[in-house]
């Protein structure tokens, strides 16, 4: 499987470097959390599309949603936040607390970057279709650019999300081994408040400091749509396509993209229209179940893909513990699970650049995960 | 001449309705007859092709219970935050939860195994009254007892634990107090669990005190029992 895999990527690469480059934004900014994820999405860094079997696998792919093992009727919530890290208390203070002129100078004071997400919703799901309700994806990142002048960047996210999974095999054809062909797709409704600006410490001088900060907010619908082929063969591995974010009218940041400050954030793989491709394998084995996947994420339909964003994922699992493992240029995380019947708890610990290359150093952080499933 | 051919319409008409209510009968009489055979059959079917949830080794349950354990208490020793070592209980807990689990599915009984095992058992044609009230009490019996020790066993751990954490590692002061709060309400069920048994626990296995967690594993026809 590990040949097939180094056979395939080149040619993945090789085919890409041909399509036409897109505009490249001076500022990026990704996450792990990502608006729908739940633990294991996160412990993944979303390089997930071919794990099929697990409660949240529609998540990764809507595809595999058509995998789902129980069909029981569950209720679940779920919570997914950074709970440690180098730059948490200014991010929760911006979006829990009210913004004072002290936060703001202690915001001009501390260190070039700092970030907090967080993620929560309730999901229904049956045989037929998944319903969830994310009330808060909460994002604020802030960065400092220029300490002699004390610039701010601030972007700051809370989204509403109402959505509607479902998948199904649509196709089963047998050359020599059995091929599976499954589609899945996600219709989803947002509300988007956000704030994308840049604060100094001259505005200070001149306005209040809660009129500094004021939120927008754009509502609109959305989908997400993916195929998954899978075999009974152990050597082949399975592959996944998917579009995410289709008809997302959210591009924050982008609209300043061509002026002649670079300071504003635009997002990436977040709200704006992006499509993967993955190869992966599952087994399972008298010691547990190993599961691996290889995702290359591509600029809106499959336009460019983004070399430094390939990510590495991988899950060991026993039934009531899992431990997940995710590498890429700019993420590094390995994370424990622990199952009950009524509820999981898990941790994830993590060095990222959310920035990329304009990070210096990457931030250790700590995300926890509860589910709690009625 | 006409009459004679309505009356040979007649008869074969009557022929007709005869031979149809007559095969209407037969398959009738066949189908309650498999009617009453197939329930039996149909029960011991059902019960062949239950799907048994997908585990990877017989272990598994146990390894990940006390994964869990070790893996809170390190992380609880290392850990400087608050909220970190509150995370680290919460997984602590999950473990020594799962390790109740596991006590309480090795010695709970299966109601549909024990009444496929009647039906199967070619040396019985019928069973009385009194045959079949003891086979329900044993259920109830070892249904309760699983229940009780499983919760003796859980409980146990947990106010161990937790008396490690308030008492053994640096925890914070309010954590200090919520843990010994928990641990001391656990030991008061621990206790009760282990003291009180339920009415048909007490009448098939008697009144006297036993917390004994029998764990069997079963593997490859080779069954393993270990006594505590």
């Amino acid at each position: 499987m590990i040949v097939i895999v180094i056979v395939i990527a080149p040619l993945i690469l090789l085919f890409s470097s041909l399509l036409p480059s897109s505009l490249l934004l001076a500022f990026e900014v990704t996450h792990q959390i990502r608006p729908g994820s739940v633990f294991e999405t996160t412990a993944l860094n979303s390089a997930c599309s071919t794990i099929t079997g697990t409660i949240f696998a529609s998540r990764c792919n809507p595809a595999l949603f058509a995998y789902s093992k129980d069909s029981e009727q569950k209720i679940t919530i779920s919570m997914v936040g950074k709970a440690e890290g180098d730059s948490i208390d200014n991010g929760r203070d911006l979006i829990f607390k009210p913004i004072t002129e002290d936060t703001i100078r202690r915001l001009l004071q501390e260190r070039n970057f700092n970030t907090f997400s967080f993620n929560g919703e309730i999901l229904f799901r049956n045989k037929f279709f998944e319903l969830s309700y994310s009330p808060y994806y909460l994002l604020a990142d802030l960065y400092i650019f220029n300490p002699a002048f004390l610039e701010v960047s601030i972007h700051l996210v809370s989204l509403e999300i109402l959505r509607v999974t479902h998948g199904r095999k649509i196709l089963t054809f047998s050359p020599s081994n059995t091929f599976n062909l499954s589609s899945g797709v996600s219709l989803y409704y947002y509300k988007h408040s956000y704030e994308n600006t840049i604060i100094s410490l001259y505005d200070l001088s001149y306005k209040k400091a809660v009129d500094l900060i004021t939120f927008k907010t754009l509502y609109g619908t959305s989908a997400d749509i993916g195929l998954f082929l899978d075999n009974d063969n152990k050597y082949i591995p399975s592959l996944s396509a998917q579009v995410k974010n289709l008809n997302n009218k959210v591009k924050e940041g982008k609209e300043n993209a061509n002026s002649k400050s670079s300071l504003y954030q635009s997002t990436l793989f977040l709200f704006d229209t992006y499509s993967t491709i993955a190869i992966g394998k599952g087994v399972n084995t008298i010691i547990g179940g190993f599961n691996v996947d290889l995702e290359f994420p591509f600029d809106e339909f499959y336009r460019e893909l983004r070399k430094k964003y390939i990510t590495f994922g991988s899950k060991y699992s026993l039934t009531l513990f899992s431990l997940f493992f995710s590498i890429s240029k700019y993420y590094k995380s390995i994370g424990l699970r622990f199952d009950s019947s009524n509820f999981n708890i898990g941790v994830l610990y993590a060095r990222e650049k959310d920035m990329g290359d304009l990070q210096p150093k990457p931030e250790q952080s700590i995300y926890l995960g509860i589910d709690i499933i009625l | 001449m006409i009459n004679a051919m309505i009356n040979t319409m007649i008869n074969i008409l009557l022929f007709i309705l005869t031979f149809l209510t007559l095969n209407l009968s037969i398959i009738t009489t066949v189908v309650s007859a498999d009617q009453k055979i197939d329930s039996i059959n149909f029960f011991v079917q059902q019960n062949a092709k239950a799907e048994e949830k997908y585990l990877f080794n017989p272990y598994e349950k146990i390894i990940s219970g006390v994964a869990a354990f070790l893996i809170g208490n390190v992380g609880y020793y290392t850990s400087t935050s608050s909220v970190l070592k509150v995370t680290y209980t919460g997984i602590q807990t999950v473990g020594i939860i799962n390790i109740g689990r596991s006590i309480y599915a090795s010695n709970s009984p299966s109601l549909e195994k024990s009444f496929y095992h009647l039906m199967t058992d070619s040396s019985v044609d019928s069973y009385s009254k009194k045959d079949l009230s003891l086979n329900l009490l044993h259920i109830f019996a070892q249904e309760e007892r699983a229940k009780r020790i499983a919760l003796f066993y859980g409980s146990s751990f947990i106010t161990a634990q937790y008396a490690i954490n308030a008492f053994v590692y640096k925890s914070p002061g309010n954590l200090k107090n919520i843990y010994i709060f928990l641990g001391s309400v656990n030991a008061i069920v621990a206790l009760y669990s282990a003291l009180y048994k339920g009415e048909y626990e007490k009448y098939y296995y008697g009144p006297s005190i036993e917390i004994k967690p029998f764990i069997t594993f079963v593997s490859s026809g080779i069954t393993l029992n270990i006594d505590f």
